[in-house]
Formats: structure tokens, C-alpha cells, sequence
């Protein structure tokens, strides 16, 4: 291997050589310019020259630098395409220009300088080789490296989306959660009356067995229907005509007055008309066992649509639909609220709407969270909430309005926002989140929401959602 | 309403199967005690002042806690915090156990007793038995009418300690 | 309706104007045979026996009335009699026993009131009306010099008043404090739950099945309620048959005869001892004011053995008519006596006082000194406190005060004496009048309560003996004796006694099981004490 000083030594002295031109440039004078063509190639004597090549978006990308001893522009001298990079000035250089003509005599000449010539070509090619390698070993090791951290965002992304699926499914269990204590009331009730009645009717049939033996078996069936039909009379009522009946008659007794009471009119008439005194306890024992019944009927009916709007409420947020009637969820959801709104006056106002697509589960959420939001804003008092439907061309409006206190105006810039609420902590299981998933969900659905001031004090949440589009009519 | 110091049992329950099915449970006790069937808590504000109006006593209070309007607790607390009702037993009943509201009822209401929908009918009585029991212990001198249908051995064992009754 | 005024019952009050009504009629009109106090006493006698009947006020309350009433209409010292003087005449002699006197100096039927040494002594004479219009007596009992009542119709006309301390000391009366001691005794025992234990210690033997239990239950009630009250032992003993009766099935009859024992029990053990129940007091009171004194121990020896007869038939009844079907029954008898200083005191105390009453005859000492010992002794101890002594029975000891008292009246104005006369009790001979006596008394007392039955029947038994009309050799204590004992065997209603009551509220009894079992055991007691009053009690006299 010969030493490059060498070989710029021996050029030094080397008269051919000396007699070839000399060029000087200063620092930061473009020696060769990228894309142009190149006549010379440069040997460097002295100073540095810096290789950079245009990248996009006008940035220089370094490629090289060069020391004395380096050829500057061999490719595009040897190849005649135009030069791939561009050769600056790094301080004052001096260069050996070397033309066509004189590479040519340099490179078939036979001389030592030539064998020196060749050497020093060898070696920059080799030099070049080398960088290639080491180049293309940085780059496998940066697109390892570029590949893993995108690996990583991915992942990372995956992660956000997921924290954000569970938080709206967690808001959606919170809400659940709060209506749960509410859904079960509203399922004790019913299922209270249901345990009870069985037994009841048990007790009842026992003693309609044993003791009835004065009605005849028409009379009975009378009764009994009269009992399974009879809308018996609000308690204020049984009270009024409690004193009426004990007025009338005093030897009646007290528990026997009470039912009479609560019998409807037509009922009680029936009973004085048609039965004989003594017979009135037998006869009121079946009537009972008729009442037992109805009441039996009425709990499971009510016990069976507050699992089917529980279950509307709970469907799975994948289940999407064309034609879903807005209003068979709200109904559903005013259903598993009615323990709070019953507190309130309900006006509801469901005009005929087109249909509209969407998840019925997820917007069973977004009736939920403003409902319940207007019970909220309604606590320790008795108010007025409104819901009402209409639709204009093809959009369709859902009004919900509570009589609460207006929603001050930079609350409202702000109530869609996360973690923004104006629930204190105590009773209220949301994340606070509840609004901002509303929206959200209507956003998906296409739709949007809208805060304003209802007439007369309170606030309005419009839901406005576009209609399916009628394709296949017509 | 009669004219006579009675001691009556009044329920509030605002849905009306259930009303009845309570009504029914507590029907042991009509031969004593007239039962008041209320819907809503106002309802049963006006019968208390007919009940108090007409010389009667409120024994027992058996409430529903979610009605509409006023909560059963707070109709309770109402009812211990005015003098003339002061001294009725209650029951609060109600499907949803709410922790707040018990304390709240248990504090400030002096909550007898909390029973949880669906009630089994014999809890219901016991602890009516109980609370009556209690009620014309701590109200009445004689104790003999309530001893059929209230517990029996601490009414007789009161007899026997309260000298209320001497030979004649 | 007009009786809710008052907050009465439409029965209620009308017995409060019959009471009123009866007291004014028997002032205001002329009744024959009746001076002027003894129609004040029959006024209040008749007030008082209405308002014991219907009860428009409690009956300690009329009680309470009847010696407000004989304080202010019969007392020296009240206002009628306070500055009256009786009005006196010298009948002035005509011819031989003729002699002319007032013409109100007699009464319609011809009775004049003649004054010796003091006292008024009434005396039937012929009379008649001379042509003047003036009266002539014609009577060997007038002499000169001897003066007779002025004005037959005066206030004082053979009367002379007691002092209103008659009245008022009859709540003092030695067997009110007797009865004190008794009340003493059994709220002690109440408060250190002795009576409780005493049951169930004593309870042990008698096993766990139904016969003998029945019969432990009472055997121990009557003689509990023979030092108690029979109301309080029948509560306590109450306290112990429930838990036993919930074992039984429901269609179980012997719960029946468990709830009936313990009443029967504790109404027959009162007859027991002189403390035992309040008619006794009043008997004893009548007794004891007429001079004929019984000792606790000769009460026990002449009462006990048909205490003794009565239950064990009464056991015998209930078994039969409410046979059990169980035929082992489950006795708790968890706890102990309690041991403390205060308590052991109390037990020796109790022994002592018991040891004490029913020893009498060994010792002399008075019982109703005897019960002395308990009423310091447990206050001084500290046994019972000043809340204890409030809680007491006071109003029984009023109620027999009460009794007491208007028999006094009853006495003292010829009213007891008048109604004997009325009633031709000399022509029926000595059975009868005892059979009479104690039907009376029994009927009376189902509806009624013991004390005012005795309270209305002892004067006439002490008018009756002692206007000897029974015989010279009859004895007060017979009479007084069947009287009381009779009122204690009524146990047919719910309302006879309270025993009976508490029993009937369990509501394990119907009214038919108890009258069945109650007019059984009245009539047998009757019998059994019509024998004894002929054969065994005679042998104390």
C-alpha cells in the first residue's frame, strides 16, 4: 500500500505534473456543481472539499469530505454523465486540474508516475468502496431502527385506541351503574308484587278451596272475572267512600270495609246487588284472588319490557342498523329512568319521524347521559322536562329540555369538552366524560349537538341526526 | 274517619300492585290496628292530620323510599322531627339500599328498620310486631288490647314489671 | 251521640247520671224505715255502686268520691253537721203511757227517737191523732224528764257523726299497711326477678310432661299469688306458659288449658292468706272493726286446705276438658337467683316476713306489724327506691280504703242495718242465707270487681250477725269468710278479674272455654265453701 503522502510528495516534484494546471478556489467555492457536466478531474493538494448532494426541500445532504490526496469528480470525469454531487470549498484549496488529455497520458504512460497515478485511482476507488459499504451498513442499521420505533408508535396507537374504547364503554357501564340502582327498584317493584302475589294467591286459593261454599259456581266465575278486570280506586278515593261504607254499613267489618272500598264502583254495586251478606267475605276472597291475578299479569309485563329496554340499552356497540325509529330508545330509556323522572312532570311529544341509521345502543347512551343530566340539573326540585321529535327535510330533531337553571354561556363552550362537569362528586358515578362521548357518538352518527337557552328558563339539547336515505322506494 | 283513639299503621307506596301486597301482609293486624293506604307523600301528610285531628295515633309508618316527589327517608325524618308524630315506628321500605340514604335515615330519622324489596311476608310482621309492640309499651297504659297480636311474652313480662295492672 | 262530650261510651255515661241521679233521688225523696243519714249514705252507696258497675270513672276514683262524700255530708265535722245541735222535746205526759209530742217528732211509720244518755234509741209506738191535730203517743218506754228528737226529718236524726278521721284513717287502716307490706314484698320480688326464679326453680321437678307440669304451674302460681298479687304473678307466669304454648301445635287444646291454669290458679291462691287478694282486706277490715279477730295463721288454716281442694280440681278439670296431644313439653329453666348483697338481704327479709305472718298464732305478733318489716326494712336497705315505692298499687289500697270506709257509713247510719230489714233474712235459716251470700257474691264479682263486691256485701253480713237474727251463736267470720272467698271464685268472663283478662288477651282462650271452665270451678268452690262454712270452719270459731 503506498502512503498518499507519498504519492503527493513525488507529485510535487514531478515535473509533468507541476507543469499541469493548479487551481486555487477559497472556502466555500463551489469546485463542481451538482447535475452539471464535468471536463477535469481534481486531484486535491491542500485543504478540504466537502461532498453534499441536494435532497428534497432544497436541504444539502453531506455526503463526504476530502483530504489531500482524494480525486474530486472521478465518476462524472471517467463516466462523462453529469456530476452526482456537488464539491464545495471547505478552506483555501489547491486542486490539480487534469484534463482528457493529460488523464489519458497519465493513465497509459508507462512511467512511475503513472504506476503511481493508477495507485492513487485504486485507492480512491477503494476508499469509495469502503464508504459505500459503511454507508449501506448505517443505513440497514437506521431502517432497523426506523422500523422499530414505528413498531412502537403503532403499538402505542393501538393502546390510545384502545384506553379511549374502554373509556366510553366504562362511561357507558358508569351510566349503567347509576341506572342499575335505578333498574332495580324498578325490577323490585314488580317482581316485590310478583313474590307476593304468589303467595297470596296460594293463601287465597287455600281458603277459596275450604270456605267458599255459598256461591254458586256462576257467581263465582263472575267474580272472579270481575276481580281479574276491575281497576281498583286511588287510595284517596278508598277513604272517601271508606267513611261512605262504614256510615252505611257499620257491621261490616274493618277489613272487609277497606276492600269494598277499593273495589271499583261497578264492582261494589255488583257485590251489594248480587250477594248476599253473608256471603260478602267468600266473595271478596275470590274478587281478591282475581285482583292477585291481574296484578300477577301487570308485574310480569312490566318485569319483561324493562329487560327489553335494558337489553336495547346494554347491545353491543357493533350492532349497527339502517332503520331505527329514535324514538322506541327514548321510550326505552325514559323506561329505565322512570325512577328519577318520576320525581318530574314528563311532557312528551313524539311526532312521527323518518328513520334514521345508526346504533341503537350507543345513542340509548346519548339519550341516557342527557336525560340524566336533566334530572341533575332538576335535583331537590320538581321540574318539568320536555322531549320532543319532529324532522325537517331530511333531518330529524330530538328536543330535550329541562326546566332547570340556564347553562351559563361559557359552561357552554366548554360542556362537550372531557373532564370538564358541574357535578359535584357525591351520588354521581360519570367520569364526566358522559357529554363529550354524547357528542362523539353523534358526530359518528353524522349528526350534531347543540346547547341553548329553553324558552321560559333551562336548558335545550337539540340532537339533530340525518335521515336514512330512501334508496330502493320509489 | 272514626272518632276514636286508635293507633293506626300507615303505608306509602306509590305503585299500586304493591301497595295491595303489602296491605295484605299487614292485613294481621287490621283487627287492632286500622291500616291507611297512601300513594304519595302529600297524601299521607293529610292523612296524618286526619289521623292526629280525629284523637288517633300514628304507630307505624311502612315507606317506600323512591316516590314521586319526596323520598320515603325524608318523609320519615318528617315525620320523627315534628313532636306530634315523633313518636311512630318506622319502616323504610325500598328496593334500592342506597348507603347514603340509610345513614341519613338512620341519623337524623331515627330509622327503625330498613327492609329490602322483595320482602319475605314474615320479616314484614316480626318486625311490624316488634315495632308495635314497642309503640304501646313505650304509649299506652293498657296494654291488654295489643296483646293478642303483638309479642305476648314482653307484653306480659311489662304487666308484670310496670305494675299497669293491679287487682281489682 | 251525647256521652263522646265527656269521652264516654253511650253505657258509661249513663251510668255517670244514674250514679248522679240515684245519689240526688235517695236525698230528695221520702224513704221509709230511712232517717236522714242513712238516705245521704244510701245516696252515696248508690252512687258508688253504680260507678263501680259501669265504670265512668275508675273505681279507685269512686272510691276516692265515697270518702270525699261521707267527709262532707256525713263528718261531724263537715258542713252539715259542723254547727248543727239536734233539736230535742220533753213529751208532755197525758194519761197513764199516753203522751203528746210534736207532730214531727215521728216518723210515718211511727217511730219516735228517744234520747238516753246521749244516744239515740228509736223506738216503734202506738199513735194517734187527737181531735186538735196533735200526735199521742201511747208507750211504756217514755218516762218524765225524757226527751226525744224534735224533728224526726233533722239531718242528725239517729245519726251520730263520726269524725272525718273515721274516714280518712281507713287508708292508715292496720290492714291497708298489712296489704302495704304484701305490695313491698311482691315489688321486691319483681324487681330481683325472685318470683321468676322461685317458678323456675320450683318448676324443675314436676318434668317435662304435660300432667304434672299443669299441676307445677299451679301449684306455684297460687302460692306465689297468695303473697302477690294475682295479677302480677298471672303476668309473670305468662311470661314463663308462652314460650311453652309456641311449642304446641295449633290445634293443640292443651294451650288452652295452659293459658286458663295460670288465671284459675292465681285467683284461687289470693283466697290463700289474708294479703292474698284485696276482698279479703275489706272482710278482714268488716271483721276486725265488728271484733271478731283473725290472726294470718288462723286466715291460712281455715282458706289453705280449700285452696288446696279447689285447685287440685280445677287441675283436674282443665286436664279434661283441653287434653294435650304433645306429650313432652320443653322447660327452660335457665337462670339463677341473683347474688348480691341487696338480694340476699331481700331474700331474708322475704323469708322472715313470710315465716313471720303465717307463724302468727306461735308468736302474737301482729301480722300488720309484721309487714312493717318490709316497708322500712327495703327502703332502708335500699332494696327498693323511691321510684319503686311510686310505682306501687297505691290505687288498690284507695280502692279498699274506699270499701272501708262506706262500710263505716253504712254501719253508723242504720243504712246497712235497714236493708237486713228488708230483706226477712231471719226466716231463711243459716244455710240459705250462706248459699245466698255466696251466690250473691259470686255472680256479683264476675261482673264486678272482687273489692266493690265485697265492699257492697260485708256491711250487710256484719248488719246481719250482729242483729242476731242468724242466732247468737253464728260468727262474722263465717259470713265474712264466704263472701270473700266467694268473690275470689268468680273467674267466668274475661272482666271477672284481671287474671282473667290477660289470660283471655293472649288470645289462646276463647270467652266459651273460659266461662265452661269458670262456672265448672265457681259452682264446686261454692259447694266446697258452703261445707266449710257449715262443718269445718265452726271448729276456729
Amino acid at each position: 500500500m503506498i502512503n498518499r503522502h507519498t504519492i503527493l510528495a513525488l507529485i510535487e516534484e514531478d515535473s509533468v505534473l507541476r507543469s499541469m494546471d493548479q487551481s486555487v478556489f477559497m472556502a466555500n467555492d463551489v469546485i463542481l456543481k451538482e447535475g452539471d457536466s464535468n471536463r477535469y478531474l481534481y486531484l486535491l493538494m491542500k485543504g478540504e472539499v466537502e461532498l453534499h448532494k441536494e435532497g428534497p426541500d432544497n436541504n444539502k445532504v453531506h455526503i463526504d469530505q476530502l483530504e489531500p490526496g482524494d480525486l474530486v469528480g472521478l465518476v462524472s470525469f471517467v463516466s462523462g454523465r453529469p456530476a452526482l454531487t456537488s464539491a464545495i470549498a471547505l478552506s483555501e484549496v489547491s486542486l490539480l486540474r487534469i484534463n482528457h488529455r493529460e488523464f489519458e497520458e497519465l493513465v497509459e504512460g508507462t512511467n512511475s508516475l503513472s504506476t503511481l497515478f493508477h495507485q492513487l485511482i485504486v485507492d480512491n476507488l477503494l476508499n469509495r468502496y469502503q464508504n459505500t459499504i459503511g454507508l449501506q451498513m448505517k443505513y440497514e442499521n437506521l431502517n432497523r431502527q426506523l422500523h422499530q420505533e414505528r413498531d412502537q408508535l403503532r403499538a402505542a396507537l393501538n393502546q390510545i385506541e384502545a384506553v379511549q374504547q374502554q373509556l366510553v364503554s366504562q362511561e357507558k357501564m358508569a351510566l349503567l351503574g347509576e341506572l342499575s340502582a335505578g333498574i332495580s327498584h324498578e325490577l323490585n317493584n314488580p317482581s316485590a308484587a310478583l313474590a307476593r302475589s304468589v303467595e297470596h294467591l296460594n293463601e287465597s286459593l287455600s281458603q277459596i278451596i275450604v270456605q267458599v261454599k255459598g256461591l254458586t259456581s256462576d257467581q263465582l266465575n263472575q267474580v272472579l272475572n270481575i276481580g281479574r278486570t276491575d281497576k281498583p280506586m286511588g287510595t284517596m278515593d278508598v277513604r272517601k267512600k271508606t267513611v261512605q261504607l262504614e256510615a252505611k254499613y257499620p257491621k261490616l267489618d274493618r277489613t272487609l270495609t277497606r276492600k269494598l272500598a277499593r273495589c271499583s264502583e261497578d264492582a261494589r254495586s255488583y257485590f251489594m246487588r248480587e250477594i248476599p251478606r253473608k256471603l260478602l267475605s267468600e266473595a271478596m276472597e275470590v274478587y281478591e284472588a282475581g285482583q292477585i291475578l291481574s296484578i300477577m299479569g301487570e308485574s310480569t309485563r312490566r318485569i319483561t319490557s324493562l329487560v327489553q329496554s335494558l337489553r336495547s340499552f346494554i347491545r353491543p356497540t357493533t350492532g349497527y342498523e339502517t332503520h331505527l325509529d329514535v324514538r322506541e330508545g327514548l321510550l326505552s330509556t325514559i323506561q329505565l329512568l322512570h325512577h328519577k323522572l318520576k320525581s318530574h312532570e314528563l311532557d312528551l311529544d313524539l311526532q312521527d319521524i323518518p328513520a334514521v341509521a345508526g346504533n341503537p345502543g350507543e345513542l340509548n347512551q346519548v339519550w341516557t347521559n342527557i336525560l340524566d343530566n336533566a334530572c341533575d340539573a332538576l335535583i331537590n326540585q320538581k321540574g318539568k322536562i320536555t322531549i320532543r321529535t319532529c324532522h325537517e327535510k331530511n333531518r330529524v330533531f330530538i328536543n330535550i329540555i329541562n326546566s332547570g337553571p340556564n347553562i351559563p354561556d361559557e359552561v357552554k363552550k366548554r360542556i362537550f369538552d372531557a373532564n370538564y362537569t358541574t357535578k359535584n362528586t357525591n351520588g354521581t358515578f360519570g367520569l364526566g366524560i358522559g357529554l363529550t362521548i354524547t357528542k362523539d357518538i353523534i358526530s359518528k352518527h353524522r349528526g350534531y349537538i347543540q346547547v341553548l337557552d329553553a324558552e321560559g328558563g333551562g336548558a335545550w339539547f337539540r340532537i339533530i341526526l340525518p335521515a336514512t336515505r330512501e334508496k330502493s322506494e320509489n | 274517619m272514626k272518632n276514636k283513639a286508635e293507633i293506626y299503621i300507615l303505608i306509602v307506596e306509590d305503585e299500586a300492585g304493591v301497595l295491595s301486597a303489602i296491605v295484605r301482609d299487614m292485613e294481621y293486624f287490621e283487627e287492632q290496628f286500622p291500616i291507611e293506604m297512601t300513594e304519595s307523600v302529600e297524601e299521607a301528610r293529610d292523612v296524618v292530620k286526619n289521623i292526629l285531628d280525629h284523637n288517633g295515633q300514628l304507630g307505624l309508618v311502612i315507606c317506600d323510599h323512591i316516590l314521586p316527589g319526596t323520598h320515603g327517608a325524608d318523609f320519615l325524618v318528617e315525620l320523627q322531627n315534628d313532636e306530634k308524630t315523633a313518636k311512630a315506628m318506622n319502616v323504610l321500605l325500598t328496593g334500592q339500599a342506597g348507603l347514603d340514604e340509610t345513614i341519613k335515615a338512620i341519623n337524623e330519622g331515627g330509622l327503625k328498620h330498613f327492609i329490602a324489596k322483595p320482602w319475605d311476608k314474615d320479616e314484614l310482621i316480626n318486625i311490624s310486631i316488634k315495632l308495635l309492640t314497642d309503640y304501646v309499651i313505650q304509649n299506652e297504659n293498657d296494654l291488654l288490647p295489643y296483646m293478642k297480636l303483638l309479642d305476648q311474652e314482653r307484653i306480659a313480662a311489662e304487666l308484670h314489671k310496670g305494675s299497669r295492672l293491679s287487682d281489682r | 251521640m251525647s256521652g263522646s262530650i265527656v269521652g264516654l261510651s253511650p253505657f258509661k255515661f249513663a251510668g255517670l247520671c244514674v250514679g248522679i241521679v240515684g245519689f240526688l233521688l235517695c236525698l230528695i225523696l221520702p224513704i221509709p224505715g230511712l232517717y236522714f243519714a242513712g238516705k245521704v249514705t244510701l245516696g252515696i252507696f248508690v252512687m258508688a255502686a253504680v260507678f263501680w258497675m259501669t265504670e265512668p270513672v275508675p273505681i279507685f276514683a269512686t272510691s276516692m268520691l265515697v270518702i270525699f262524700l261521707q267527709v262532707l255530708f256525713l263528718s261531724a265535722q263537715g258542713p252539715l253537721f259542723q254547727n248543727s245541735t239536734l233539736p230535742t222535746y220533753t213529751p208532755i205526759h197525758l194519761d197513764g203511757n199516753e203522751w203528746r209530742i210534736a207532730n214531727e217528732a215521728i216518723t210515718e211509720e211511727g217511730i219516735i227517737i228517744i234520747l238516753e244518755n246521749g244516744r239515740q234509741m228509736p223506738v216503734l209506738v202506738d199513735s194517734y191523732y187527737s181531735e186538735n191535730g196533735q200526735v199521742v203517743v201511747n208507750s211504756n218506754s217514755l218516762n218524765d224528764g225524757l226527751q226525744i228528737v224534735a224533728d224526726v226529718s233533722h239531718r242528725r236524726a239517729a245519726y251520730q257523726p263520726n269524725s272525718y278521721t273515721d274516714f280518712f284513717g281507713t287508708l292508715a287502716n292496720p290492714i291497708i299497711i298489712l296489704f302495704l307490706g304484701g305490695f313491698m314484698l311482691a315489688a321486691a320480688a319483681v324487681k330481683y326477678s325472685l318470683d321468676k326464679n322461685i317458678t323456675r326453680y320450683l318448676l324443675q321437678p314436676f318434668g317435662e310432661r304435660p300432667l304434672p307440669i299443669l299441676f307445677g304451674l299451679m301449684l306455684i302460681t297460687a302460692i306465689l299469688s297468695a303473697f302477690m298479687s294475682n295479677t302480677a304473678t298471672t303476668a309473670m307466669m305468662m311470661t314463663v306458659i308462652i314460650p311453652i304454648t309456641a311449642q304446641l301445635k295449633s290445634e293443640d287444646l292443651f294451650k288452652t288449658a295452659l293459658a286458663l291454669s295460670i288465671p284459675v290458679a292465681a285467683n284461687i291462691g289470693g283466697i290463700a292468706t289474708p294479703i292474698g287478694t284485696p276482698p279479703n282486706a275489706i272482710a278482714l277490715a268488716a271483721m276486725t272493726k265488728s271484733g271478731a279477730f283473725v290472726s294470718f295463721t288462723d286466715w291460712m288454716m281455715m282458706a289453705t286446705p280449700l285452696v288446696v281442694i279447689v285447685l287440685f280440681i280445677s287441675w283436674l278439670l282443665l286436664y279434661k276438658l283441653f287434653p294435650p296431644l304433645a306429650e313432652k313439653i320443653n322447660m327452660n329453666s335457665q337462670g339463677g337467683f341473683l347474688i348480691n348483697p341487696k338480694a340476699i338481704t331481700l331474700y331474708v327479709l322475704f323469708a322472715i316476713t313470710v315465716l313471720l305472718w303465717i307463724t302468727e298464732n306461735l308468736h302474737g305478733i301482729s301480722s300488720n306489724i309484721v309487714a312493717f318489716l318490709p316497708i322500712s326494712g327495703f327502703v332502708l336497705v335500699g332494696i327498693l327506691d323511691k321510684d319503686d315505692i311510686r310505682s306501687l298499687p297505691w290505687e288498690v289500697l284507695w280502692l279498699v280504703a274506699g270499701g272501708i270506709s262506706l262500710g263505716i257509713s253504712m254501719g253508723s247510719s242504720g243504712l246497712a242495718e235497714w236493708m237486713i230489714n228488708s230483706i226477712p233474712f231471719g226466716s231463711f235459716g243459716l244455710i240459705t242465707v250462706i248459699v245466698m251470700f255466696s251466690i250473691t257474691a259470686l255472680m256479683m264479682s264476675n261482673f264486678l270487681s272482687n273489692t266493690v263486691t265485697a265492699t257492697l256485701l260485708m256491711p250487710l253480713a256484719i248488719s246481719l250477725v250482729t242483729s242476731g237474727a242468724l242466732g247468737t251463736d253464728f260468727s262474722l267470720i263465717i259470713l265474712g269468710l264466704v263472701i270473700s272467698i266467694s268473690c275470689s271464685l268468680a273467674m267466668v268472663l274475661p272482666i271477672s278479674t284481671p287474671p282473667n283478662a290477660i289470660a283471655m288477651s293472649t288470645g289462646l282462650i276463647s270467652t266459651p272455654d273460659m266461662a265452661r271452665s269458670g262456672i265448672i270451678i265457681g259452682l264446686i268452690g261454692i259447694m266446697i265453701v258452703i261445707s266449710y262454712a257449715l262443718i269445718y270452719w265452726p271448729l276456729f270459731i
